[in-house]
This record gives structure tokens, C-alpha cells and sequence, in this order.
């Protein structure tokens, strides 16, 4: 009998079906939703269990800015929609910066940046000489290092046919854009967020960015390489990096909050629940919530594990620039935590 | 039909044509997944909306492609969840002919499409997970985070209660004039 009713289930729910005009018509928006949409493309240095997943706040900050400089700030980072490293340009935190360099026909100049121990942000612009080498091209990119003033290699956006000079321990992953290329005057511009899922990023102090490819792509896929040496200084004025730090309401809490520390940029939280998730899905949906209501996601996670419990490191885009008092944090089928501002 | 490793890798490269197509080819089984799990359209289309775009938002959490049927259909069934959840907060005003209509269907031979969606929603999702998206038991405990013994105890309490209507519909077709 057992045999009939599986018989029956296979037939019922494998049939196929006529998808109404309702969901018709939602599936088809969608579709030309995505159409319209570029998704931002992410490299994840994935040393320990990185997970890239969803970045979507639901946060809204007020662009009631006058002063140019911070405008282009606004306007140079704003493509990459973190509602954190905005809040930071808002308030003044991105640096501009002049430092260019000249080599194979294209010149290079680092246009602004900024940093804490959460994110980092490098934007670009390129000329070439010749304006016909972007004729077709999808998108340029760089083969960079980023090494500060103590020699420390700090990010590395390398390819793997080419080795690494540091450990690549600082960056769990970065995000690159184009926000615009003219190939009839031969100008692009190359903007770069890079973040540390532990809050590890250390000063920007006499940092030199070492370029040593231009990378073109045609929009049919075909790589050119242009190999050369650009050196560019990052004049990093350093600004006292305002922070805030939060601790657990309620310290016998299931969610064991090691570090809350809000930086210019992001949150950076540590936390630690009892028992092994292998399932790194289960931290994919945690939340922030403020109390104004407002709820943030993060751009990715760390996990690693240790002593039966399970660590996870994140950046949320509440910036120190915040003025919360309180924030809970919210693992779906696993708990919530208070945190409150010391 | 296209290759879903090729189609997955090509759309984390940013080919968004790629990831509509990918998800054509599972249109029908996410739709039926939420069909299963949700009362009406409007609720199905927003599922599968709101699915399709954070499917395209974590493309790059997915780390095996030949993993995204289930990986999406997961993504799905949280949505569905949230819906039912919201839902269950909303009161609805009965009205005298919902009434009647649901005391008439009680008394009426039940399609097996209504008796599975008479289902409690946990062997509901057990069902769907292992008949629709193919998922084998295992695959389904991960999926829900339960034991693997739960959902294997799931699906049989399941196909008992479908198999014991089905013999009283069997008892009951006998006797109807």
C-alpha cells in the first residue's frame, strides 16, 4: 500500500504544471530586475571558511551634504551600495589624493581612499593614450599590492599564476567596480573595497600600492595583459579613528559576544555559539537591529571553529558615526543576543 | 539544456543572462516547491521573487555549483517560512460562505493534492523536499537542520496518514449513491 501512495506522490508532485499569470508575471519582472542589475564582482580569500553572502541594509542615510570634497567621496564609493563605508563618507572620512604614475602609455592616479581596521576602499582612474585600446571592453582591472609602511603586505588583488610577496592574512575579501570607462577619451575609472571580516586591517601609514598589470577585458571575454610598473604613494593623513564599543547585555547569553567594535566604516562583531555548525548557511541570514528599527546584514562572514564551539567574525554596515544605544543581534534558529554602547 | 556547472560559473563572473537562464531550468520544481508549501499565487510569486533575487545577491556563497538545486530550493523554503509566519500573525475575518465552503469540502471526496496539503507543514516540506527537488533523506536533515531520523520518521508519518485517506476514500467511494 505503502508502494501505491509513493506511486501517487510521484505522480502528483512531478506532473508538470501550468505556472499561473500572477507568478507568470512576477517571475518575468524579476527576470528583466536582474537584466537591469550588475552584480558586483567579489573575490574571497577563503583561508578560513569565508562565506560572501548577501549585502542589503535596510538602512536610509540622508544625503544633506554641501561640501564638494565629501560629495566625491559619496559619489566614488557610492556604486558598491554599503550603507557604512556612505555614513563614512558622509562624515568626511575619505581622503583624496593625488599620487600618479605613468607607464606603457597609461597613466594611473590613486583619485581617493580611506581605511580602518574594518574596510578599505582605493579609487582609480586610468588614461590611456590611446583611447582604441578600450574599444569593446567589458571591464579594466589591476594586479596590485598594497604594502604599508612597515613592509607588510596588507592586500594582494594577484592571480594565482603569480605568487604572493605577504600571507594574506589581513583581507578576507574585496569587491571591484568600474563605474564608468570612455574609450572615446581613453579614461576609466577603478574602484576597490576590500574589508577584514576580524577588524585586522592595520594603518595605512607611507603605504605604496604596487600595480603591476592593467587588465582589459573584451566583452567577448578575451583578456589583454599590459604589464608595467606603477608605484603609487597612499598619503594617508591620519585621522583619529573614532570607534564605540558595545558589549552583551546579558552575559549567559547562547550567542557569546567576544568583540563589538564599530569603526568609521562598519561594526566588527566576534562571536562564539556552543557546538560545531558545518553548515555555513546557518549564519547567512543574521541580522542587526537597532533601536530605531533599522536592520543590517552583513557582506560576509568568517567562520572557524574551536573548543566545540563555532567562531564567526562579520562587519555590519553601523558605523561609529551611529548614535544607537542598543543593537541586537539575531541568528535565525539559533538566538539573539543585546548589545549595549559603553 | 544548458550545463548548470558552466551556467553557475558564468553567472558568478557576472553573466546575468546566465543566471536567468539557470533559473528557468528550475522554474518549475521552485515553483511547485512554494506552490506546496503556500496557500495562494500572490504568496508563491512574492516567495519566488524574493528566492530568485537573494539567490542572484549570494551567487558567491555557493561554493559547489552542483549543489545550486538544493541550494536555492533552501533559500526558497526560508522564504516560504517567513511568509507562513507572517501570515500566522494576521487574523482573517470569517465569513459565512468560507465557512460553508470549508464544512461542504469536509464532507466531499478529498483530491490526494488536498489531502498532502492537509499536511502539518513539517511532513509537508519533507514530502516536497524529497518527491519535487529530489533531495535524498540526508540532504533534507541538512537542509532543515534536523536529524536524519526525524525526517525519515517525517516522511513515513506522512505517507501513513496519506495512505489511511486514501483507504477511507477507497471505503467511502464504495458506499457513495
Amino acid at each position: 500500500m505503502f508502494n501505491n501512495v509513493d506511486k501517487k506522490l510521484k505522480n502528483t508532485l512531478n506532473k508538470q504544471e501550468v505556472i499561473p499569470l500572477t507568478v507568470r508575471q512576477t517571475l518575468d519582472e524579476t527576470y528583466d530586475s536582474i537584466r537591469n542589475q550588475k552584480r558586483k564582482r567579489k573575490r574571497s580569500v577563503n583561508r578560513t571558511g569565508l562565506i560572501a553572502a548577501a549585502a542589503s541594509t535596510f538602512l536610509i542615510i540622508g544625503f544633506a551634504v554641501s561640501n564638494d570634497t565629501v560629495m566625491a567621496g559619496i559619489n566614488k564609493f557610492i556604486n558598491f551600495g554599503d550603507k557604512g563605508i556612505e555614513q563614512a563618507a558622509v562624515n568626511g572620512f575619505i581622503q583624496d589624493s593625488d599620487s600618479w604614475a605613468t607607464d606603457q602609455g597609461i597613466n594611473i592616479t590613486l583619485e581617493s581612499h580611506f581605511s580602518d581596521a574594518n574596510k578599505l576602499g582605493l579609487s582609480f582612474q586610468m588614461e590611456f593614450e590611446d583611447p582604441s585600446m578600450l574599444l569593446n571592453t567589458a571591464d579594466v582591472s589591476m594586479d596590485y599590492r598594497l604594502k604599508n609602511g612597515d613592509g607588510e603586505y596588507i592586500d594582494e588583488f594577484i592571480p594565482d599564476t603569480k605568487p604572493l610577496k605577504g600571507d594574506a592574512s589581513y583581507i578576507s575579501g574585496s569587491t571591484h567596480q568600474n563605474p564608468w570607462l570612455d574609450s572615446k577619451t581613453g579614461r576609466v575609472q577603478y574602484d576597490v573595497v576590500a574589508e577584514s571580516n576580524e577588524g585586522a586591517i592595520p594603518p595605512l601609514k607611507n603605504a605604496v600600492i604596487e600595480i603591476e598589470s592593467i587588465n582589459v577585458f573584451s566583452n567577448t571575454g578575451e583578456l589583454v595583459k599590459i604589464d608595467g610598473t606603477w608605484n603609487l604613494s597612499v598619503h594617508n593623513k591620519e585621522k583619529s579613528n573614532r570607534t564605540a564599543t558595545f558589549t552583551m547585555q546579558n552575559e549567559s547569553s547562547v550567542i557569546q559576544v567576544s568583540n563589538a567594535t564599530a569603526n568609521p566604516t562598519s561594526l566588527n562583531v566576534s562571536f562564539a555559539v556552543g557546538g560545531i555548525y558545518e553548515d555555513e548557511n546557518t549564519f547567512a541570514e543574521m541580522k542587526i537591529l537597532d533601536d530605531k528599527g533599522n536592520e543590517y546584514e552583513t557582506n560576509g562572514f568568517t567562520k572557524k571553529t574551536k573548543n566545540n564551539q563555532t567562531i564567526i567574525s562579520a562587519n555590519f554596515p553601523i558605523t561609529s558615526f551611529s548614535d544607537s544605544k542598543k543593537l541586537m543581534l539575531m541568528i535565525e534558529g539559533i538566538g539573539e543576543v543585546e548589545l549595549v554602547k559603553n | 539544456m544548458a550545463n548548470v556547472n558552466a551556467l553557475v560559473k558564468k553567472a558568478k563572473k557576472g553573466d546575468n543572462e546566465a543566471f536567468i537562464e539557470l533559473i528557468k531550468q528550475y522554474e518549475q520544481v521552485l515553483y511547485k516547491v512554494a506552490k506546496n508549501l503556500l496557500r495562494n499565487d500572490e504568496d508563491v510569486a512574492d516567495a519566488m521573487q524574493d528566492a530568485i533575487l537573494s539567490a542572484f545577491e549570494k551567487l558567491d556563497s555557493l561554493r559547489n555549483p552542483a549543489y545550486f538545486n538544493t541550494w536555492i530550493c533552501k533559500i526558497l523554503i526560508n522564504k516560504c517560512n517567513s511568509i507562513l509566519n507572517k501570515n500566522k500573525n494576521t487574523f482573517e475575518e470569517l465569513d459565512a460562505e468560507k465557512v460553508q465552503g470549508h464544512t461542504a469540502a469536509l464532507n466531499v471526496k478529498m483530491e490526494f493534492q488536498d489531502e498532502l496539503n492537509a499536511l502539518n507543514p513539517d511532513y509537508k516540506t519533507a514530502i516536497v523536499l524529497y518527491y519535487i527537488v529530489g533531495m535524498n533523506t540526508k540532504e533534507i536533515a541538512e537542509c532543515l537542520k534536523e536529524p536524519e531520523g526525524t525526517i525519515k520518521s517525517r516522511l513515513s508519518r506522512a505517507k501513513s496518514i496519506l495512505k489511511s485517506n486514501h483507504l477511507k476514500e477507497e471505503g467511502t467511494m464504495g458506499y457513495v449513491q
